[in-house]
């Protein structure tokens, strides 16, 4: 009788041992698998006092359509990056074309100055080259302290047109983040913020913003579909979700 | 049994090694002024953290989890620190005052102030069991509207997937934040001589 309580117990012990070796080898494994990367998918902000829709504003009217700021850095010390590095070559196309097309849906007409016109046109190119300089200041304060707004005047009696749209993009470049095959994750560090700014050339006064930020670097697909939400308004965006 | 405590131990080390913060590179300032460790600056207001991320998804408390580590920092480095309540900013959103040139800045805080401190939130990325976190500081004379000192910190914090990510979540947060103003404060050169 001893010698089977004695086996029991080796038994039961055993059991235990491989129910805790297996427990222990399935919270490995879980760990070692990882779970993938997911990036943040692009996030489309309103910008604060800029939240009216586009749709039916300047249907008609002229918006004169500006070339796009670009800046692109390195994550870590914000030292300069070419646009090839950053996956953004052609961006700046495509952010026009993109706006060109979304604001000729909405009814507008896009106005862009080319080289040529503006040498021609000496009022013209002073006009533009003081938005140019102003152009960071104009594409993010709320409160427009009369910032360009004698440029911006000039400019609509030369061309006609209403308002401006003007654009930036900030593209950070860092590393792209963990490895889901090793199972190690860490965040990647490169992110791309794009702002558009719609400016009436009367008052100055900021009609309409959105601005996109996405931790990845515009190369991704989902930067381009994002360039294109931007443009839409939130009940076509319902209407589009549903 | 023995094989099975020698296995979760090894495996718990193998972890914390994982979860380790990335090599200890020093970090080097973006931008320092070369006297600015011997000239007279006099007190360093510091602002309140300036959140200028794009994402708020992360509650974090960035009195607690980042400007009073930064002042602590600061002071063991020799310089005199003031904090602030305010921003000073008049009406400037925290979007706007993270886009704004030095020059700009240096209207913000109290006008009697001569040196400023404004420390930037960029970013802080949570996914489950990583975490990233971005601040960047500037050390303004606003005076003369110069940068003393611009610095940034990166806290990029890994992690593990399945469960044993998911349990030690937040700690990779709050880790991710001690590293990168850790890292912010080791651009920051120390004071040689008597702040005055």
């Amino acid at each position: 009788m001893k010698d089977t309580r004695g086996c029991r117990r080796v038994n039961v012990e055993n059991k235990v041992a491989a129910v805790a070796l297996v427990m222990c080898a399935c919270v490995l494994a879980t760990s070692f698998c990882g779970c993938g990367i997911s990036v943040t998918n692009p996030m489309v902000l309103d910008v604060p006092n800029s939240g009216r829709e586009l749709g039916g504003m300047l249907s008609g009217q002229s918006v004169i359509l500006m070339p796009p700021q670009m800046l692109f850095v390195r994550t870590e010390n914000e030292a300069p990056a070419s646009a090839q590095d950053c996956g953004a070559s052609g961006l700046d196309s495509l952010m026009l074309s993109t706006a060109r097309e979304e604001l000729a849906k909405k009814g507008m007409k896009c106005l862009e100055i080319d080289k040529e016109t503006r040498n021609r046109t000496p009022e013209l190119e002073a006009s533009l080259q003081d938005l140019e300089r102003d152009y960071s200041v104009l594409m993010r304060t709320t409160s427009r302290d009369d910032v360009g707004l004698a440029s911006m005047r000039k400019l609509a009696s030369i061309t006609g047109a209403s308002a401006v749209l003007m654009q930036s993009v900030r593209v950070k470049l860092g590393d792209r983040g963990g490895r889901a095959d090793s199972g190690i994750q860490w965040q990647g560090t490169s992110s791309t913020t794009i702002k558009a700014s719609l400016i009436s050339l009367a008052s100055g006064e900021r009609l309409w913003a959105k601005e996109m930020f996405c931790r990845t670097l515009p190369s991704d697909d989902r930067c381009a579909s994002a360039l294109t939400d931007m443009y839409k308004d939130q009940q076509n965006k319902k209407g589009d979700d549903q | 049994m023995k094989i099975t405590r020698l296995f979760v131990n090894s495996s718990f080390v193998l972890i914390c090694t994982l979860l380790a913060p990335g090599c200890a590179t020093p970090n080097r300032a973006i931008l320092v002024s070369p006297d600015l460790q011997s000239r007279e600056i006099g007190d360093v207001h510091m602002l309140p953290v300036v959140d200028a991320r794009k994402d708020t998804s992360v509650k974090v408390d960035l009195r607690q989890k980042i400007m009073n580590p930064i002042c602590s920092a600061m002071k063991k480095k020799g310089y005199s620190v003031i904090s602030e309540c305010s921003l000073g900013a008049d009406g400037a959103t925290p979007s706007e005052i993270g886009e704004m040139t030095p020059a700009e800045m240096c209207r913000l805080g109290p006008s009697e102030a001569r040196t400023l401190c404004v420390i930037i939130v960029e970013d802080i990325a949570s996914d489950r069991n990583t975490c990233k976190v971005e601040i960047v500081g500037f050390m303004l004379d606003k005076t003369s509207e110069e940068v003393l000192w611009k610095g940034k910190g990166i806290g990029n914090q890994q992690g593990q997937g399945g469960l044993v990510g998911i349990i030690v979540g937040h700690l990779t947060t709050l880790a991710a934040l001690e590293t990168s103003t850790d890292r912010l404060m080791q651009s920051l050169p120390e004071r040689t001589t008597p702040k005055r």
